[in-house]
């Protein structure tokens, strides 16, 4: 066999065995955050019986852009 | 060639030291006992009260809501402004109970499945100073939108073509109750622990007045005592089952969808809400530590799960119309396990809810607006166009 050949096809076996080994891994790290984030649970719980709150926080972002939005548009009328 | 990477040292999780297990909170579990028996009771008011009201005119009472159509917008607007698909499908039962015909409750019941997913975009929204967060949080939330109007697409048509949930829910309940019977003797237990205080209310504290009056009396008092019970049980099943609720979401993680339907499904029987649970996923998809398809089957297992109330309600209703109760609750199951078969079986028709969601996300990120006229089209103005419509061409 062409010993390039062989030097190549072993090289590839490596990289694959290398990219498996870091997929296991970062699927690892992955499955970690997940567990981590599940024991925050019961903050998500709480924060969910404030939610008109977040309507309340949302709206003036809108009112922004809402602004922004017929300024834009009056300015460039006049100009 | 080498590849190193540094692992953090596999510690073990909170979760594993956390499911020691919690003793038992009687005084809740109590509670809930008392809140299940009140809605219970509550359902069997509104049946009572429109037997009273309406006597046998009942049908005629809902010829508003003959359009399916307009069913299905009564269904989503209702429970859009009350926010739980469980305690208007729970009414949906009472309604059949007292006379409303099934085949005009299906739609309503359609309805409910879109209404409820109003709570979890509004918990979406807490996301919004964070941009790639709330683009996450944002989708998170209208995947579940978006899969239920696609069941509406294609469920509506074939059930006001073909009756299809109809029949389905026709031949589940006679299965379950016995085909050669209507009066349902299986759930007979259930009368006389309900009937007492419904017949107090209607003979002694209600007695006197007219007929129509005591029925409406009843249907009022029915209906707010739903919506108390089924708020205050979610809130003290919330703080139970939070556990639980962890222990099965650990055990669902990396395990692919049909894991994460079932836990979905398990969790808000636990809880008794569609919406907490569709709520929940919304800061984990946030986050960006679950990907948006990891969470999408999360969220069909909800609408399965939410099917619970509604069945627990039909199992108050008796007399002749006990059938149909159970007959409405079991199509509610069907339609939503189709739903999931369906949607979610076919891969081309899988992904739309998916592209749908992110599509609109990404455009709401550029421009708040968007979340703005999609929560105000979707769940209100979409639905009254369509009753307009669906009256101009006679449907």
């Amino acid at each position: 066999m062409n010993p390039k050949k062989r030097e190549l096809e072993s090289r590839i076996t490596e990289l694959e065995q290398a990219l498996q080994e870091l997929k296991t891994q970062l699927s690892q790290i992955e499955s970690q955050e997940q567990h981590d984030a599940i024991d925050h649970l019961d903050e998500y719980l709480q924060s969910m019986d404030n939610k008109w709150e977040n309507v309340r926080s949302f709206w003036p972002i809108v009112l922004a852009e809402l602004r922004e939005l017929f300024g834009n548009k009056n300015s460039s009328g006049k100009e | 060639m080498s590849v190193t990477t540094h692992i953090p040292e596999n510690h073990v999780p909170d979760h594993h030291k956390a499911q020691v297990a919690q003793g038992p909170n009687w005084i809740k579990w109590l509670q809930i006992a008392g809140l299940v028996y009140l809605l219970l009771v509550a359902v069997s008011l509104i049946g009572g009260g429109f037997k009273l009201a309406a006597g046998d005119q009942a049908k005629e009472l809902f010829a508003f809501a003959s359009n399916p159509v307009a069913g299905l917008v009564v269904g989503t607007v209702a429970t859009a402004l009350i926010q739980s698909s469980s305690t208007v499908t729970s009414i949906i039962v009472g309604l059949v109970a007292g006379g409303l015909p099934v085949g005009i409750a299906i739609p309503m019941v359609m309805g409910a499945n879109i209404g409820t997913t109003i709570t979890n975009t509004i918990v979406s929204l807490g996301h919004v100073r964070q941009g790639e967060e709330f683009r996450r949080a944002f989708s998170a939330a209208t995947v579940h939108d978006f899969f239920n109007l696609i069941c509406v697409v294609i469920f509506l048509p074939l059930e006001i073509m073909f009756g299809l949930l109809e029949k389905m829910g026709a031949m589940a309940s006679q299965w379950l109750v016995g085909g050669d019977s209507m009066s349902m003797n299986g759930f007979d237990f259930i009368k006389p622990l309900v009937k007492p205080p419904v017949k107090f209310l209607e003979n002694t504290v209600l007695g006197g007045l007219p007929e129509a009056v005591t029925g409406t009396l009843m249907i009022v008092l029915g209906i707010v005592t739903i919506f108390m019970v089924i708020t205050l049980i979610g809130k003290l099943l919330k703080s139970l089952m939070v556990g639980k609720a962890k222990q099965i979401l650990h055990s669902a993680v990396g395990r692919g969808p049909v894991s994460g339907i079932a836990s979905g499904t398990v969790i808000t029987v636990l809880v008794q809400s569609s919406s907490t649970t569709t709520s929940l996923v919304v800061p984990l998809a946030g986050s960006g530590v679950f990907t948006l398809r990891q969470i999408y089957p999360f969220t069909l297992g909800a609408n399965i799960g939410t099917c619970i109330t509604a069945l627990l309600a039909a199992t108050a209703v008796t007399g002749a119309n006990a059938i149909f109760a159970l007959q409405v609750a079991l199509v509610h199951l069907i339609y939503n396990v189709l739903g999931v078969v369906v949607v979610y079986g076919i891969p081309w028709l899988r992904e739309i809810p998916l592209l749908a969601a992110q599509r609109l996300a990404d455009a709401t990120v550029q421009n708040k607006l968007y979340a703005v006229a999609y929560i105000g089209l979707v769940f209100f103005v979409v639905p009254l166009l369509l009753i307009g419509g669906s009256n101009l061409m006679g449907i």
